[in-house]
C-alpha cells in the first residue's frame, strides 16, 4: 500500500481503525505515522478548549428587551402560577384571610393585565403576508397575524422549503388568532383560570410550529 | 475496515448508499439485525413512509427513489439504525419523493419525520415518535408504548391504541380517535376538529383541547368517567345523565360547560374548547 | 450535580429557574443567561468566526430559549437542549447566509487538495506538545467556514458524523471527509505558526 493510497481512505478509518492492509502501512510508515499523531493530537487538544468568551452586556439587554416586548417576562411580584386552582378565587371556601389573599392576587393578576394593554397591541384578523417584503414594523392597529419573528421565520421556509410556505403561514394566523383571542379573555376576566389555560396552550401550539420550521429550514 | 459486528454490541456499521444513473424508480434495500429495544429513526422530506412491527431481529428498509436528485443514506450504530433522504440541492417535491417500507422488530422505538408524507405505524410496542408538517398520519395496534404525534396541518388518525402516553398536537389537522386508551391521553389543536371514539379506559387522564375546532366523543353507557367539559365562547351538550360533583367549587354553566361522573368515574376526561362546539354522544 | 441541586443564584437551583422562567420570571431568565451564555457565545463565535454575527445569534439563540421553555419537559439536560438549539440557530444563519454545501463528488471521490500530497515522502516534526491553547483558537479561526463548522462540532463540542449529517444535511461520508481537511489545514497552520516562532527565537 503506498501512502497516496493510505492516506485517501484515512478520513473514513482514522477513527475506528483500518483493515490488515491499512493497519500495516501505518505500523510501517514513518510519515503516515506523524501524520496520524498530528491528527489525532490535534483532536485531542480541541476537546481541551473549554468556552472563553464571555457576550458583551448589550446581549442580554437586547434579549430582555425582546422578552418585554412579546410579554414573556413580568416581574418576580406578577409570576402566575402554572394552573391557578380555581378555588383561590372562591372567596367563601377560603375565610376572611383567604378572601384577603384572591384580593391580592387579583389585584396582581389585573397589575399583569395592565402590563399586556401598555405594550403594542395587535389586533387579531387574517392578514395576508407577502413573505418577499422586508420585516414590517408592528403598529397599534395593525392585524396580529404577522410579527418581525413570524416574518423572518416564514422568508427561512419559503427559501429553504417552498412548497410548506403555505403550510406555515396558514398555520401562524391560527396559532395567532389563539393567542390574541385568549389574551384578551385573560384581560376581561383574570379569574378565568381556563382561560390562562388556553393562553399556555397557545403559546405551546405556536412554539411547535417554530420548532418545526426551524427543523425544516435546516433540511 | 475492520470486521463490523451487529447488534447490541455498540460496534459501528456505515452503509452509504449513493443514487446510481438516473432510472424511472431506484429501489434500495438495507436490512440490518438488531437488539431488543432498538431505535429505528426515518427522515424524508417529500414522500410516504410506511412502519410495520413484524417478529425477529431484524430491520428491512426499502427506499423507492424517483430521480437522482436523492440519495438514501443508510446506517446501524449499535442498536440504532437511521435512514435518511438526502438531495444535495433543492428538489421539488416530484423529484425529491421516495417511498419507504419499513420492517422493524415490535418492540423498536420507532421515530419518522416527514413533511408530506403519508406516514404510517401499526402493530408496535415501542416509542412511536411521528412528525409531519402536512403530512396524513395513520397510528394502528400500538399498545404498552408511548405514542407522540405532531403536525402543522396533517390530519392524525389513531385506532386501537393502549397502555401508553399519548400526545397529539397540530395546529389545523382534524385528529381522529378510535379506541385510544392509556395512563394519559392528550390532544391539542388550534382549529382541527377532534373526534373520540372510546370509552376513555384504562382509569387515564384525559384531555382533549382546541381553539376553535369542534370536539366530538361517543361514549358507550358502560364508560366509567369523570367529565369536564368547558367552551367559553362556544357551546357543550351531552346525552348522558351525569350523576353531579360533589365537593367541587367548579360551577356549570348550561350550554357552556357541564362536569359530572359516569359509574365509578375511574377515567378523568377534560374537553376543553375556546369558540368550538362540544358534543358527548352515547354510541 | 444533578440538575435539580445546580445553584445558579442564592437559593435557586436551575430546576427552579427553568420553572420559573416558564411562567415568566424576569429574573430566573437572567440567572439561566448568566449560566450558559459564555458556553453558546464561544459556540456561535467559534462557528462564524464573526463577533457581530456571534452577539447577534447568541441573542437569537437565547430568544428562542424563552419563548420555547414552556415545552421543556426535562427529557434531556437542559444545557443539552440549549446547545442543541443554539447549533440549529447558526446553522439557519450560515444556511441563509450561503453556507458551502458539501458537494457530492466529495462524495463518490475524496480528495485532499493539500497537506497529504506535501508529506508524501517528506517526514517533518510532529505537533505533539508544541501547541498552545491560544494558537489552536486562531488556527480554527482562519480555517474557511466549511471546514470549521464541522470541526467545531466534532471536535470541540463532541457531535457525532451522523448527528452533524443529519443537521448539516449532508452525508457521513461528507462530514468525515470535510473533518479530514478541517484537521489537515489546521495542521499546517500550526506547523507555520511554530515555525514562525522558531525564526523570531
Amino acid at each position: 500500500m503506498t501512502c497516496a493510497e493510505f492516506q485517501k481512505v484515512l478520513p473514513y478509518i482514522i477513527e475506528t481503525g483500518g483493515n490488515a492492509e491499512e493497519e500495516g502501512h501505518l505500523e510501517s510508515c514513518p510519515i503516515c505515522s506523524d501524520l496520524v499523531q498530528d491528527l489525532k493530537y490535534i483532536a485531542e487538544q480541541a476537546k481541551l478548549l473549554v468556552p472563553m468568551h464571555d457576550p458583551p452586556a448589550g446581549v442580554w439587554h437586547g434579549i430582555k428587551g425582546a422578552l418585554e416586548r412579546e410579554g414573556f417576562i413580568r416581574p418576580a411580584a406578577m409570576v402566575l402560577p402554572l394552573r391557578a386552582p380555581v378555588a383561590v378565587f372562591s372567596p367563601a371556601r377560603w375565610g376572611t384571610a383567604g378572601q384577603l389573599a384572591a384580593i391580592a392576587a387579583l389585584v396582581l393578576i389585573a397589575l399583569g393585565i395592565m402590563l399586556y394593554r401598555n405594550r403594542d397591541r395587535r389586533t387579531p384578523t387574517h392578514a395576508t403576508i407577502n413573505v418577499t417584503q422586508p420585516a414590517v414594523q408592528p403598529m397599534a392597529a395593525a392585524p396580529v397575524v404577522v410579527d418581525d419573528d413570524d416574518i423572518r421565520l416564514l422568508e427561512a421556509v419559503e427559501q429553504q422549503a417552498p412548497a410548506m410556505a403555505d403550510t406555515y403561514k396558514a398555520s401562524l394566523e391560527s396559532v395567532n388568532a389563539y393567542i390574541s383571542d385568549a389574551r384578551k379573555r385573560v384581560e376581561e376576566d383574570p379569574a378565568d383560570a381556563e382561560a390562562r389555560e388556553h393562553l399556555l396552550q397557545a403559546y405551546d401550539q405556536k412554539s411547535m410550529v417554530y420548532e418545526m420550521a426551524l427543523a425544516r429550514s435546516l433540511q | 475496515m475492520r470486521a463490523v459486528r451487529n447488534g447490541a454490541t455498540g460496534a459501528v456499521m456505515l452503509v452509504l448508499t449513493l443514487a446510481t444513473t438516473a432510472t424511472a424508480a431506484d429501489k434500495k434495500e438495507f436490512k440490518y439485525t438488531v437488539g431488543p429495544g432498538a431505535t429505528v429513526t426515518v427522515v424524508n422530506e417529500f414522500g410516504p413512509v410506511t412502519v410495520k412491527g413484524a417478529s425477529g431481529r431484524q430491520v428491512v428498509i426499502v427506499a423507492t427513489m424517483h430521480s437522482d436528485k436523492v440519495q438514501v443514506n443508510s446506517s446501524q450504530a449499535g442498536n440504532r439504525v437511521v435512514a435518511r433522504t438526502y438531495a444535495p440541492q433543492r428538489t421539488s417535491e416530484e423529484e425529491g419523493r421516495v417511498e419507504y417500507e419499513v420492517l422493524v422488530p415490535q418492540d423498536a422505538s420507532v421515530t419518522v419525520r416527514s413533511a408530506t408524507g403519508p406516514i404510517r405505524a401499526e402493530r408496535l410496542r415501542g416509542d412511536v415518535m411521528l412528525e409531519g408538517d402536512a403530512a396524513t398520519v395513520e397510528v394502528r395496534e400500538v399498545s404498552n408504548a408511548h405514542v407522540h404525534v405532531r403536525t402543522v396541518n396533517g390530519p392524525i388518525t389513531l385506532t386501537n391504541i393502549s397502555k401508553g402516553h399519548v400526545e397529539i398536537t397540530s395546529v389545523g389537522g382534524n385528529v381522529q380517535l378510535t379506541s385510544v386508551s392509556g395512563p394519559k391521553v392528550t390532544v391539542n389543536t388550534t382549529k382541527g376538529t377532534i373526534h373520540y371514539s372510546g370509552n376513555f379506559g384504562d382509569g387515564g387522564d384525559y384531555l382533549l383541547n382546541n381553539h376553535s375546532g369542534d370536539i366530538e366523543v361517543l361514549l358507550p353507557t358502560t364508560a366509567s368517567v369523570d367529565i369536564t367539559a368547558q367552551s367559553i365562547k362556544g357551546s357543550v351538550e351531552q346525552d348522558f345523565p351525569l350523576r353531579e360533583k360533589q365537593h367541587t367549587s367548579f360551577v356549570p354553566s348550561p350550554g357552556r360547560s357541564f362536569a359530572g361522573t359516569l359509574h365509578d368515574g375511574a377515567s378523568s376526561v377534560r374537553l376543553r374548547s375556546f369558540s368550538g362546539k362540544i358534543r358527548v354522544k352515547k354510541q | 450535580m444533578t440538575q435539580a441541586k445546580k445553584q445558579i443564584a442564592p437559593g435557586l437551583s436551575e430546576a427552579e429557574a427553568i420553572d420559573r422562567a416558564k411562567r415568566g420570571d424576569a429574573e430566573s431568565f437572567e440567572a439561566l443567561y448568566g449560566l450558559h451564555k459564555r458556553r453558546v457565545y464561544s459556540l456561535c463565535l467559534r462557528m462564524t468566526g464573526n463577533t457581530a454575527e456571534a452577539e447577534d445569534l447568541t441573542q437569537e439563540a437565547f430568544l428562542q430559549l424563552y419563548r420555547k421553555i414552556a415545552t421543556f419537559r426535562g427529557e434531556s439536560a437542559f444545557s443539552t437542549w440549549l446547545h442543541r438549539l443554539a447549533v440549529n440557530v447558526v446553522l439557519m444563519h450560515l444556511r441563509k447566509k450561503g453556507l458551502p454545501e458539501v458537494s457530492l463528488e466529495e462524495a463518490l471521490e475524496p480528495q485532499q487538495e493539500d497537506g497529504p500530497k506535501k508529506d508524501i515522502g517528506a517526514r517533518d516534526n510532529v505537533l505533539a506538545g508544541s501547541i498552545d491553547r491560544v494558537n489552536l483558537e486562531r488556527a480554527i479561526e482562519s480555517l474557511p467556514p466549511g471546514y470549521r463548522i464541522i470541526f467545531v462540532l466534532h471536535d470541540i463540542e463532541g457531535y457525532e458524523h451522523n448527528e452533524i449529517a443529519e443537521m448539516m444535511g449532508c452525508s457521513i461520508g461528507n462530514s468525515k471527509s470535510q473533518l479530514h481537511k478541517a484537521r489537515m489545514k489546521l495542521r499546517d497552520l500550526l506547523k507555520v505558526s511554530r515555525a514562525e516562532k522558531a525564526t523570531r527565537r
